[in-house]
């Protein structure tokens, strides 16, 4: 997936647009979908999954399959905000909503909980669609530009950079590795997947400190003195359709914030 | 015969290894000379080509670059590496940005380039090697290939004034193998001297002005590439086969031979063709 999410984020529609445009206004709905109500937020997932599904033309199965993937985590962690253990007399409340009774102790859903999820998952997905929206429209290499425009470490950034040439390498190395031991008949049955699959990470760790040792002859052959200076962000102009949908849509969603906190929405 | 490049009695040995990587190493690099560095696997090619640029640093012996010892304090060594371009055999291992626009900038902005500069020079050697349909592809995107010619196109843009290549064409498939060696073709033409790292007899016999051989971590002999692969007893103890066009001129009749052996397939035809003729 992630060779997939770097090959679509070189790759997409939206890439002429100026990359401080598209991390500006994802940190924008980001924000907006962490500070807002759930009505809000939910417009902020449909118009961040307008940009990128729609005009950056991400294609939908990718963006359902990063955005499912991410929920099955939401869903691990939902017992702890919905589910309660309690005596048989917390559940005569009118707002618990009993499962099962056990030794005693009811288990049971709080009204309060399914709030408390709703609103975060509601927040979880409008923030998901924001980064996602930067993720899939950016390649790694701007980021880190936009990241050096605003002053981040750096030692931080050399290290993202160095991880992202190093990841795909790497995976291909692990591929081409797994090839061979499957090629020898290796991967057959679950124990010798097991083993393989151990024997594998071993070399792929020899491989890594090799490859380190490498790098670092090569960097030093071409003038490394202890920092990667990375190119500088690229600058554009914007479209006026584009600055107009910005505009025009975060004045609805700012209006429409308003109205909910000042009670004038139901 | 000016030498750009001069080791004087190298010895090295890497740690944690019984046996020495260089022993008494000596040659002279020829200014403004294709020059290979001939050698079987394990002869200290590569260990030679790392001590050139400063990164390993000889037990014994001295470099001497432009005639004077080589300093190793880091501002010598910073302007030592623009004026030495090392490409490594695997460009994974020089690649360090992800499309090959970024990474041939990266050499120039160590150097305190300025970005208006390094934009112009970038572009040049992008058009100069016809990367321009692939400057902005992620450099995991492109085939080796591609990669090798990034890798050197990274270093001839810092336009250095000796390119030293290991073992180039590894893995090349002749189209790409050829495609590298043209452009080696143009930048010697403007002035640039190369020395290539190869095991390779035919390809060491066809492109090479000066042949420097190597075994053992020792230089063992040096020549123009008909005295050194004509030299059938110097093969025989190398245990390395005569380039195929040496030989097949060998085996023709006297007559036909003419008075030098053909270096390239074209000058093989050429004599054929003549023969043909009369």
């Amino acid at each position: 997936m992630i060779r997939q999410i770097d090959a679509v984020s070189h790759h997409n529609r939206l890439r002429p647009l100026p990359p401080a445009l598209l991390c500006g206004f994802g940190a924008l709905l980001g924000l907006g979908a962490y500070l807002s109500h759930p009505a809000v937020r939910l417009l902020i997932l449909i118009w961040a999954a307008v940009w990128t599904i729609g005009y950056a033309g991400v294609p939908a199965r990718l963006y359902m399959l990063m955005t499912g993937a991410a929920c099955l985590f939401f869903a691990a962690g939902l017992p702890a905000i919905i589910v309660e253990i309690g005596s048989a007399a917390a559940e005569e409340k009118a707002e618990h909503f009993r499962l099962f009774h056990i030794y005693g102790r009811s288990i049971y859903l709080t009204s309060s909980g399914i709030q408390t999820a709703w609103e975060a998952f509601t927040r979880m997905l409008a923030c998901l669609a924001s980064s996602y929206m930067v993720i899939l429209t950016v390649p790694v290499p701007e980021l880190l530009a936009a990241l050096k425009k605003l002053r981040v470490p750096s030692v931080v950034l050399d290290l993202i950079m160095i991880m992202y040439r190093f990841i795909f390498i790497l995976w291909l190395e692990a591929a081409d590795m797994k090839t061979a031991q499957q090629a020898r008949g290796g991967h057959n049955g679950l124990k010798g997947r097991l083993n393989d699959t151990a024997m594998l990470a071993v070399h792929l760790f020899t491989s890594s400190m090799r490859r380190y040792h490498m790098l670092h002859q090569g960097l030093t052959a071409r003038g490394y003195d202890g920092h990667i200076p990375l190119p500088s962000l690229r600058m554009g102009a914007i479209p006026g359709r584009y600055k107009l949908e910005i505009i025009g849509g975060v004045a609805v969603l700012l209006l429409l914030e308003i109205t909910i906190r000042l009670e004038v929405w139901p | 015969m000016t030498a750009l490049l001069e080791a004087r009695q190298l010895h090295y040995t890497y740690p944690a290894s019984s046996g020495s990587a260089l022993r008494g190493l000596s040659f002279r690099v020829p200014a403004g000379k294709r020059t290979v560095l001939y050698g079987h696997n394990g002869s200290g090619k590569s260990t030679f080509l790392l001590h050139a640029v400063g990164i390993h640093r000889p037990v014994e012996g001295q470099l001497l670059w432009k005639n004077s010892p080589l300093s190793y304090r880091s501002r010598d060594l910073k302007e030592l590496r623009r004026e030495i371009g090392l490409v490594f055999q695997d460009p994974e291992q020089q690649l360090i940005l992800a499309t090959p626009r970024q990474d041939m900038a990266y050499g120039l902005r160590n150097l305190g380039i300025s970005e208006a500069e390094l934009n112009r020079r970038t572009a040049r050697m992008l058009t100069a090697m016809n990367l321009d349909p692939i400057a902005d592809t992620p450099i995991h995107h492109l085939s080796l290939g591609q990669k090798k010619q990034v890798a050197l196109a990274g270093i001839l843009v810092m336009e250095p004034e000796l390119l030293l290549l290991d073992e180039p064409t590894a893995y090349l498939d002749q189209a790409s193998e050829q495609r590298l060696l043209d452009e080696l073709e143009r930048v010697h033409k403007e002035g640039m001297t190369v020395v290539m790292a190869t095991h390779d007899t035919d390809l060491a016999y066809r492109w090479a002005d000066w042949v420097i051989v190597m075994q053992e971590g020792q230089c063992i002999a040096e020549g123009t590439p008909a005295e050194i692969f004509g030299d059938y007893a110097l093969m025989q103890r190398m245990q390395t086969p005569v380039p195929l066009l040496l030989d097949l001129w060998n085996t023709l009749p006297e007559e036909l031979r003419g008075d030098t052996p053909p270096r390239c397939r074209k000058e093989m035809k050429r004599l054929l063709a003549a023969y043909a003729r009369s």
